[in-house]
């Protein structure tokens, strides 16, 4: 008789307070004083661990403060204010890199004022559930099932279920998207070539180059464009030929550019478009004499270059042959004057390089 | 007051309506839902994925807690075809109209209801998920314009189970006739009880 009675009063305490955990867990949907949530994620951690529960009240709150604010009547968010002006709120996860976007102060529903660890009450209900079905054994024994039995015991069951998947979410999985690679493309250098031809080489990550559909070509500041062709090459460079000679002629002689190379080219995933500059390291022409009486004009650059070259020579002094020619050093091209048979001769080489006009006059005999 | 005959094609409706929907929400939920293409393809199902971003697997974790939280969901469903069967069973090949099994489906109908809350979480999440895959990836950088083509989402008719009310709708229904269903069986039972008492 006294075990019945034990076992109805514990009933009745059972149900009143799992009304009362009930309706705190729904009292934030319809604002009351005080509410009751279960930590689902990780963004609050060390302070609130996934399946802690908070109880929040409603009362002023101020820096510092963990706070409870709800978008919506499912979604709530449990984090510390860190900034706090003309009715904005700032929240942000303890373990969070960032704050969450400002929220008006209206939507601040409760102030956390206690916290319930998981390995607190998980094992505390568990424990009392025992000891409800060790005291209720009898009952459930003799007890035939009446309508309503199945009901609960697969809603109660499915519910559970619910809530332990819920919970477990968080857990193991994060709300973060994956992490893409996205293709890149960056300029390392373009180069003028010795054979004339533009190098542009690129850094290139997770594509690959497969052609180039447009190319074009022009000094900087004219509004006069040439096509140029331009292949891929397996070392993820753009080799872009047949710059016109007298682009690079005037380039030279004028001192203008840089040179401007316009490609467009098709990529694995996407397109490239792109516009590089090319200074080009032009260097002066050089004249030299050899021993046996040769002049060696030579051009280093990979661009023709006129010149005038002018001979004085003679076997007698006082009278001399004047020879004038106008010639073309090729790109990368070597003029030599063979000049050891006369017993007197100089040679004065004029050109334009880079603006100005430089006279070189040398003594090669005599 | 309904008849036992009445009670029992009502059930059998409530029983054959679940288990047609709930095979067809299982299907939904297997099958491809948002269908990718461009540089990034591949599919997303409420339940799975298979992505390949930009020729590597594309590995999410918001997808997979998706598809974690899609074991609600599928229980319920798979629960409903379960007692669906298990009524049109008793109904047709034993002849009786079992209060425990109508019982069954009232309750699984009901957690379909439950169930509606997840499936607006994972609805959130997937289209959390697409909005970041099928952004633009195009860019400036030291090389020029890197435009990168760009990455379509096909909604598939599987998808439709996330558009608006179709899901709702479609459960509700059925919530409705397998708990009338119920409470008429109840009332039958409990007529039948006071009679043979007299």
């Amino acid at each position: 008789m006294e075990g019945l009675r034990l076992v109805k009063r514990s009933t009745a305490l059972g149900v009143v307070l799992l009304a009362v955990i009930i309706l705190l867990f729904i009292g934030r949907l319809v604002g009351f004083p005080v509410a009751i949530i279960i930590v689902s994620g990780r963004s609050m951690e060390p302070t609130l661990r996934v399946g802690d529960i908070v109880v929040g009240v409603k009362e002023p709150f101020k820096v510092g403060d963990i706070v409870i604010w709800c978008a919506g009547p499912t979604y709530c968010v449990v984090h510390r204010v860190v900034e706090l002006r003309d009715s904005i709120v700032v929240t942000k996860g303890d373990n969070n890199p960032a704050p969450d976007p400002p929220v008006p102060e209206s939507l601040v529903k409760y102030r956390v004022i206690a916290v319930v660890r998981s390995y607190e009450w998980l094992p505390a209900v568990l424990i009392v559930l025992g000891l409800y079905a060790y005291l209720k054994r009898d009952y459930f024994r003799r007890r035939k099932v009446v309508p309503g039995d199945v009901a609960s015991l697969i809603l109660v069951s499915f519910i559970v279920f619910n809530a332990a998947v819920a919970l477990l979410a968080p857990a193991y999985y994060s709300m973060e998207a994956g992490s893409l690679a996205v293709p890149r493309v960056t300029l390392r250098h373009a180069t003028l070539s010795g054979d004339g031809s533009v190098v542009i080489t690129l850094n290139v990550y997770n594509t690959r180059l497969v052609n180039v559909t447009q190319c074009h070509v022009s000094i900087y500041g004219s509004s006069k464009r040439y096509e140029c062709e331009a292949r891929v090459t397996r070392h993820s460079s753009i080799v872009v030929s047949g710059v016109p000679r007298t682009l690079l002629e005037h380039m030279i002689e004028e001192g203008v550019g840089p040179l401007v190379i316009s490609v467009k080219a098709t990529i694995l995933f996407g397109k490239l478009v792109g516009t590089y500059y090319v200074y080009p390291p032009w260097r002066r022409p050089t004249v030299s004499v050899l021993r046996n009486g040769t002049v060696v004009i030579a051009n280093p650059n990979p661009a023709p270059l006129k010149i005038n070259v002018t001979t004085y020579v003679s076997n007698k002094p006082g009278l001399a042959n004047v020879a004038f020619e106008e010639r073309v050093l090729a790109p990368h091209g070597v003029l030599k004057l063979d000049l050891s048979k006369y017993r007197y001769a100089y040679v004065r080489v004029e050109y334009v390089f880079q603006g100005k006009r430089v006279v070189e006059q040398l003594k090669v005999r005599g | 007051m309904p008849t036992k005959e009445q009670v029992k094609a009502l059930l059998l409706s409530a029983a054959t309506y679940g288990v047609v929907v709930n095979t067809a929400l299982l299907f939904a939920l297997l099958a491809p839902m948002y269908v990718l293409r461009g540089p990034i393809s591949g599919f997303v199902s409420v339940v799975t994925y298979n992505i390949v971003a930009f020729g590597r697997r594309y590995i999410s974790p918001a997808l997979d807690m998706a598809s974690f939280l899609s074991l609600i969901v599928i229980t319920a469903s798979t629960l409903n075809v379960v007692s669906g069967l298990a009524v049109t069973y008793t109904t047709l090949r034993r002849g009786k109209v079992g209060l425990v099994v109508a019982e069954t489906l009232m309750a699984s109908s009901l957690t379909l209801l439950i169930s509606l809350g997840t499936l607006s979480g994972i609805r959130r999440i997937v289209s959390f998920e697409l909005a970041h895959l099928t952004r633009n990836y195009s860019y400036v950088a030291s090389a020029g314009r890197v435009v990168i083509y760009s990455v379509h989402a096909y909604p598939t008719p599987a998808s439709l189970i996330f558009k608006g009310l179709t899901y709702a709708a479609v459960t509700i229904p059925y919530v409705i006739l397998a708990t009338v269903a119920y409470v008429m069986l109840l009332r039958v039972r409990s007529e039948r009880g006071a009679e043979l008492s007299k």
